[in-house]
């Protein structure tokens, strides 16, 4: 067939059999908004927004759905279908976390906060991973009016996180349909449809079960085809839009898959497939597990010599140097190790060394149970002067018993300890070079990032020994291997998976892979914090919005203490990150203390997964100076500004200052009504509640801000407590001649005693503790835009710390 | 056919037997209906007295199906030699005795119990059937068969001119059947009332080796029962459309879906297939290399599925959502094949047709809407029940003459027509001709057939309200206009039923209502709007003054009501102090009640309890 002409919007478009009107538009540069169409997926005609007029076709026919055909009259942009897409968009925005579009800081919020808030649950693009990719956001922003004029539906569904690897938060979801199609295009079978119906209609497997337990093979498409950001990777959905996109191959197993990788500051923060192909899927391990693999913690960074009995870094000259004497005094009685699934020039190095030095060569592959019980008796019988093992195929003991041993390696492990040289490698995707395809030929991997530290290609420190002692790599060529005999294809079930990986138990550096059966080493489990059954008792604990939590504590010690505006740090377990929470409430008597706590990273979400009768295992305060009552005169007017947590951490002020006779009003901000809390508990201890929303769900639109601006003056004090944007905010709209105005800030604390000097900031350009000057310093002298970048000091680490398992399972 | 031949001379000396109306005999509707009206606790009665009797082996007891007046059942006819056989209404299993001894032993009528006489005169004051109020204007063509034959009788079909339209059609080429569809102007009557015959055209001129025909039998709207009582009562009128559609469309396999809440007429279509199967007209090469199956598909109760492209993807086991089209159903349908969709009356009506003619029935009906459409009259009716009627009869003739208006006087206040994809008319619209063009141009649907009539006690805003939740629930929730469209409307209906509506409120039911209408995927999403822009379009009014007054005029929403005791007219007798959930009523034995209007919460408990008219609405 050939190509047929057709009209859009008056210009004449040339167009394929079998495209659709959308796909003709699209070749000829026209735009027409979709979120539910995709190139590659089955037509589906969800969204709605792609409608088009057509010349005697009745309506507005979806363009993704409508072949294109000979002669057609399109218009895809009358004055009908721009109010059609836009009515459209404003339902799919109100069933969809949306307040942030109709706030007018919202640019402001977006510049100052360049990174989403890593909260637990996506309440708006502010606490959305998503954020910097949302395909709903980008179609919206261009569609939209600022006033969507209908009530967010708001559910307050649970972030699923039963499944390894993806974070299913629903209440993001527009049913676009494009995870089930994708799946169902790669896979033939979709894991995944949609349940129920109507406003309960959700993306599920078949009755709701974990996609672990049913056909899902984790390759991670509907993940990557989500617009919405409901379906997430769970550990690299924090790291923004990456910077690059890179092709190479992934050696974990010997199929050797192509993978794009995503790139973001010089690391690989996510993988996804080469294409929706059938044969381009890929495992868990490589869609999910190569990123975590290549940023764990656990990575070997620098080479190691022993010197006088210690292991201590050295230069690369020096350890070749080392390398070769060892060799050289040890020649016949050496064990070399190849692994099968590492690079051809590895490999061919590795058995010129072997040759050139009459070493054992022991080939290895993934699926070795470490080396073969005779080379192990051999090493346990003192046979071999020396070892070159490439990997983790010792144990600690074995390790012991060979004098002179050299490991190389692409992580830390227990047994590098008894070595005598540590040589740290890259790996694919961080070096180039050759493997085999599943037929035997020779395929080349590019490296998509640049090694870290004294990490290099294991071959060409190989083919530097070699050089040094004359022989020639290149004789050692060899004929590749393709698909060993009986391979069994981990993108085609996930119970194929390779357990290791040059000798390591993957689950070491990805733990999700545990929820799938496979197996961490015994050494890493043993590390696992016992359970901690001191502490201090959680006595209630409930939601009062999503993502805050109030948690009563007893520690009545503490409690006979406190005074208002004070803070106490908390920690989840003994080995938690120390963070510091604003007391609430207390009683003295009762022995207890109240928080509201915002899970915005793990510390706090680890504190948000413990239940009434849990322990937490830190409760240090009362810290902190407290709020100086007698500041605020008998009589006088107090504003009192709380946004976040602050919301709660104006109650004890509040309450504090009504008994002492003030005149306290409360003013509340949240960027929509489902966000807020405690307006019965503040309205009790103030003469007036003032609530505003960002979106303009409750009370009037806007923010702290605009109670500052409209009624500042009218107070004699203000206090302003929130994220550093809302007092900043604050800062600028309070009355320049303010006397008493204070905000109560919250830099990263350690010790919260004044020792680490963490929490510095600058106040009227001095420099001051927040946590023992603090955390009142006076509105607006403080430096906020030093606050705010401080705050981001650890951004890549609290990145990383997000996803890993809190208390024993995955967070919830 | 050949094969029939024989069969019709057998089956017709079983039909004389039937209908000898001097034979003794006791027919029992027991359709659903029937059934649920208690039917077959009468029809055991009627057995057990007869064997007392010892006329077990005389007088034979028959189970018929619906014939149309549901506000009458139990219905049972009695035949006795020398009396004219009686149309008995209301049976009770106690009325039976009386009716045996009378009827059949004495031979004379029991006027009290009586509804018509089956004969043409008059016969002791009891009217004849004919010229009964709710059927003397009806004109049954689809419902020729329905309670009157035994719908387990393929004979009775069979002697009643069954199969003749397939003979018939056999008779001529498949093109000729559709060239005689299009002449009859039949229009699917399963809402959307596309022209049949052009349908059947598409699907005819698709190229395939296979191709489906569809019966859809999923019925769903509230108040809709015309293909229940047309697949209860006459299944093999539906079959014998089936196998004509069939041949005309060149279809080897036919799906019949029907509702799973439909057992009993699953279980006489079961019955209808065997039976054709055994007559040699399914499932075997016919004389003119014809060969046909057809299976029934049950369905599963999602409202959606009555949508041709959701119903496909239910037959082919995925789950229910519409597709959208193109491809249309003649060129690509169930599992890709050119397929055709056919509603169960549709279908019954074609079987009439072909045996009677295009001419015939194109005379009957309107100019645009030709012959006649099933409807079932249902609410606050006096007459309830399933009719047949001429396209083109006046809406009042159907209320009023047909139905009886409005029982215990109350003044009617709206017919809801077409379901929840339809509108609500009011008795402006008595004069309008029911087709088409007529019902559509004042905003409102012919649809399935359902007619909702309601009175002065209907609210309707709470009338829109519960189609619009009806419709929220039912939204499969695949497009964006109709999952979030229905509940944002649903919303702000209960936001005015509870005297919480603002002005604006109106415009936003209109611009919500303006998306899903143009935008929704399917015709769910895009007519779920009718009930609410009827309503305000003809009772703006009502609107308004539980938005502006916080008043509801038909005293029926909570919170917008509120309810007094006459002191009066109390006796103190305790049942509403009994039935109040709040506690809200005091006054104790013999005393007059008070409602405490604090903690009343407007639900209408005492109001509906109290024996004495004692409780007030205001």
């Amino acid at each position: 067939m050939s190509t047929f002409k057709l009209t859009i919007d008056g210009k004449v478009v040339e167009a394929q059999p079998g495209m659709t009107v959308l796909q003709a538009a699209k070749s000829a540069g026209i735009f027409i908004p979709s979120l539910c169409a995709h190139d590659e997926l089955s037509p589906y005609g969800a969204c709605r927004l792609c409608v088009v007029e057509i010349d005697g076709v009745r309506g507005t026919p979806t363009s993704c759905t409508t072949p294109a055909a000979e002669g057609m009259v399109v218009r895809t942009n009358t004055d009908q279908l721009q109010l059609q897409r836009r009515r459209t968009i404003e339902l799919m925005m109100s069933g969809h976390p949306s307040p942030c579009f109709s706030c007018d800081s919202r640019a402001d919020c977006e510049v100052e906060k360049s990174q989403p808030t890593r909260a637990g649950h996506a309440t708006r693009c502010g606490t959305c991973s998503n954020r910097p990719g949302c395909e709903l956001r980008e179609v919206a922003m261009g569609n939209f009016t600022r006033d969507i004029g209908l009530p967010l539906i708001y559910d307050e569904s649970k972030v699923e996180r039963n499944d390894p690897f993806i974070d299913k938060d629903y209440n993001l979801c527009i049913l676009c349909g494009r995870c089930f199609r994708v799946c169902e295009k790669v896979h033939g079978k979709p894991a995944i449809s949609i349940a129920n119906r109507g406003k309960k209609a959700k993306i599920s497997s078949e009755f709701e079960k974990a996609w672990s337990a049913e056909e899902c093979k984790f390759c991670g498409a509907c993940v990557d085809e989500c617009p919405t950001g409901a379906l997430t990777d769970r550990w690299g959905k924090w790291f923004g839009k990456p910077d690059k996109i890179s092709e190479t191959i992934c050696a974990i197993c010997p199929k050797h898959c192509r993978v794009a990788v995503k790139i973001k500051d010089g690391r690989i923060v996510s993988a996804k497939s080469v294409s929706l192909k059938r044969e381009d899927a890929l495992c868990a391990l490589g869609r999910f597990g190569i990123p975590q693999i290549m940023n764990s913690r656990s990575r070997l960074l620098r080479a190691q010599m022993r010197k006088e009995g210690e292991l201590v870094p050295v230069s690369g000259p020096e350890i070749i140097k080392r390398f070769i004497e060892i060799c050289r005094s040890a020649e016949g009685k050496i064990l070399v190790t190849e692994h099968t699934g590492g690079f051809y020039e590895s490999r061919k190095g590795i058995r010129a060394l072997a040759d050139r030095f009459g070493a054992k060569l022991v080939k290895l592959s993934n699926d070795s149970d470490g080396l073969d019980e005779e080379t192990k008796r051999e090493i346990a019988e003192g046979k071999f002067e020396a070892a070159f093992i490439v990997g983790s195929y010792l144990d600690e003991s074995l390790a012991s018993k060979i004098p002179h041993l050299i490991i190389a390696d692409f992580m830390k492990t227990p047994e590098q300890e008894s070595a005598e040289l540590v040589i740290p490698f890259s790996i694919f995707g961080e070096t180039a070079g050759t493997f085999a395809s599943s037929g035997g030929e020779k395929i080349m991997s590019a490296a998509a990032v640049a090694s870290r530290s004294d990490q290099r290609p294991l071959s060409g420190f190989l083919s530097e020994v070699c050089r040094e002692c004359g022989v020639d790599v290149k004789a050692f060529d060899f004929k590749l291997e393709g698909l060993p005999a009986g391979f069994k294809d981990p993108a085609e079930d996930k119970r194929n998976m390779p357990e290791r990986f040059l000798g390591h138990f993957l689950a070491d550096f990805v733990p999700d892979l545990e929820m799938l059966g496979l197996r961490a080493s015994p050494h890493k489990k043993a590390a696992k914090m016992a359970d901690f059954d001191a502490g201090f008792e959680i006595l209630e604990k409930r939601s009062v919005a999503p993502n805050f939590h109030e948690v009563t504590v007893k520690a009545p010690d503490m409690a006979k203490f406190v005074q208002p505006g004070q803070f106490a740090i908390l920690m989840a377990n003994a080995d938690s990150e120390r963070s510091p929470f604003t007391i609430i409430d207390w009683d003295a008597e009762a022995g207890w203390v109240k928080f509201i706590l915002e899970e915005v990273g793990r510390s706090s979400a680890e504190i948000g997964a413990l239940k009434k009768g849990d322990r937490l295992a830190v409760v240090s305060g009362p810290l902190g100076t407290p709020v100086n009552l007698d500041a605020f005169a008998k009589g006088s007017k107090a504003l009192l500004l709380g946004g976040c947590y602050g919301i709660g951490a104006i109650y004890p002020i509040a309450r504090a200052l009504s008994e002492r006779g003030v005149e306290v009003t409360c003013a509340i901000e949240a960027s929509s009504a489902y966000m807020l809390y405690f307006k019965d508990e503040l309205k009790s201890v103030s003469k007036k509640l003032v609530v505003r929303t960002r979106d303009g769900s409750e009370g009037e639109k806007g923010g702290c801000r605009d109670v500052l601006k409209e009624s500042g003056k009218d107070y004699d004090s203000i206090v302003a407590i929130g994220c550093v944007f809302m007092m900043k905010q604050c800062a600028q709209a309070a009355p320049k001649d303010a006397k008493h105005a204070l905000c109560a800030l919250n830099p990263i604390m350690v010790d919260g005693t004044g020792m680490c000097g963490a929490c510095r900031v600058s106040v009227g350009g001095e420099t001051k503790f927040a946590c023992v000057d603090g955390p009142f310093f006076p509105l607006l002298d403080v430096d906020f835009a030093e606050l705010g970048k401080r705050r981001t000091a650890y951004k890549l680490l609290e990145i990383e710390a997000m996803p890993r398992h809190i208390g024993g399972k995955c967070h919830s | 056919m050949e094969i029939l031949k024989s069969q019709r001379e057998s089956a017709q000396k079983a039909w004389d037997d039937f209908s000898d109306a001097g034979k003794a005999r006791v027919l029992v509707g027991a359709a659903t209906c029937g059934r649920a009206a208690g039917a077959l606790d009468v029809m055991e009665e009627f057995k057990k007295e007869l064997s007392a009797a010892g006329l077990s082996d005389k007088v034979e007891v028959v189970e018929t199906a619906c014939i149309g007046l549901c506000y009458a059942e139990p219905l049972v006819e009695i035949r006795a030699a020398g009396i004219p056989p009686v149309l008995y209404s209301n049976v009770h299993p106690k009325d039976v005795s009386e009716l045996v001894k009378s009827h059949i032993m004495a031979g004379k009528a029991v006027v009290g119990k009586a509804e018509a006489v089956m004969v043409e005169s008059p016969y002791e004051g009891i009217v004849p059937f004919k010229k009964h109020p709710m059927m003397e204007l009806q004109k049954r063509i689809v419902l020729r068969n329905c309670g009157v034959i035994n719908p387990s009788s393929f004979e009775h079909y069979l002697a009643r001119g069954g199969y003749k339209g397939l003979e018939r059609a056999f008779s001529m080429t498949p093109e000729d059947v559709i060239e005689e569809m299009k002449k009859s102007g039949l229009r699917g009557r399963g809402g959307a009332g596309f022209p049949t015959g052009m349908k059947w055209g598409f699907a005819r001129a698709s190229k395939s080796d296979e191709k489906y025909i569809i019966c859809n039998a999923d019925e769903g709207d509230p108040g809709a029962f015309m293909d229940r009582s047309v697949l209860e009562g006459d299944p093999h009128s539906v079959i014998e459309g089936l196998m004509i559609a069939g041949y005309a469309i060149g279809a080897q396999h036919a799906y019949i879906y029907v509702r799973s809440e439909y057992p009993l007429a699953i279980e006489r279509l079961r019955t209808a297939i065997k039976q054709a199967e055994e007559a040699g007209l399914l499932k075997r090469k016919l004389e003119n290399g014809f060969e046909f199956e057809i299976k029934i598909k049950k369905g599963s109760g999602a409202f959606v599925c009555g949508e041709e492209t959701s119903l496909m993807a239910s037959i082919e086991g995925v789950r229910a959502m519409p597709r959208p089209k193109p491809p249309f159903p003649a060129n690509s349908g169930l599992f890709k094949k050119p397929t055709n969709i056919n509603n169960v009356e549709t279908l019954a009506a074609v079987s009439s047709i072909m045996r009677d003619g295009a001419e015939s029935y194109a005379a009957l009906g309107s100019e645009k809407s030709k012959g006649t459409k099933t409807f079932s009259l249902a609410g606050k009716i006096v007459r309830t029940g399933l009719i047949e009627v001429e396209l083109g009869i006046k809406l009042g003739d159907i209320i009023n003459k047909i139905g009886g208006g409005c029982p215990d006087g109350k003044k009617f206040k709206a017919v809801q027509t077409g379901g929840p994809s339809g509108g609500c008319l009011t008795s402006q619209h008595f004069d309008l001709p029911v087709d088409y063009e007529n019902l559509g141009a004042v905003g409102s649907i012919v649809g399935s057939g359902g007619m909702v009539v309601m009175n002065e006690d209907s609210c309707m805003v709470e009338v829109a309200k519960y189609f619009v939740n009806f419709t929220e629930n039912e939204s499969c929730g695949k497009c964006v206009p109709c999952r979030m469209g229905t509940q944002h409307v649903h919303m702000i209906l209960e936001k005015i039923t509870s005297g919480k509506g603002e002005l604006e409120d109106i415009e936003r039911l209109k611009k919500i209502a303006f998306t899903m209408k143009q935008s929704s995927l399917c015709g769910l999403g895009q007519t779920a709007p009718n009930p609410i822009l009827t309503t305000l379009r003809y009772f703006e009014d009502e609107y308004m003054a539980h938005i502006k007054e916080k008043r509801c005029p038909a005293l029926v929403c909570p919170g917008l009501v509120t309810f007094r005791v006459d002191a009066e007219k109390c006796t103190g007798c305790t049942l509403c102090e009994r039935a109040c959930p709040t506690g809200a009523i005091s006054g104790g034995p013999k005393k007059p009640h008070v409602i405490d209007g604090e903690k009343c919460i407007s639900c209408g408990a005492c109001f509906q309890t109290c024996k004495f008219g004692a409780i007030s609405r205001e």
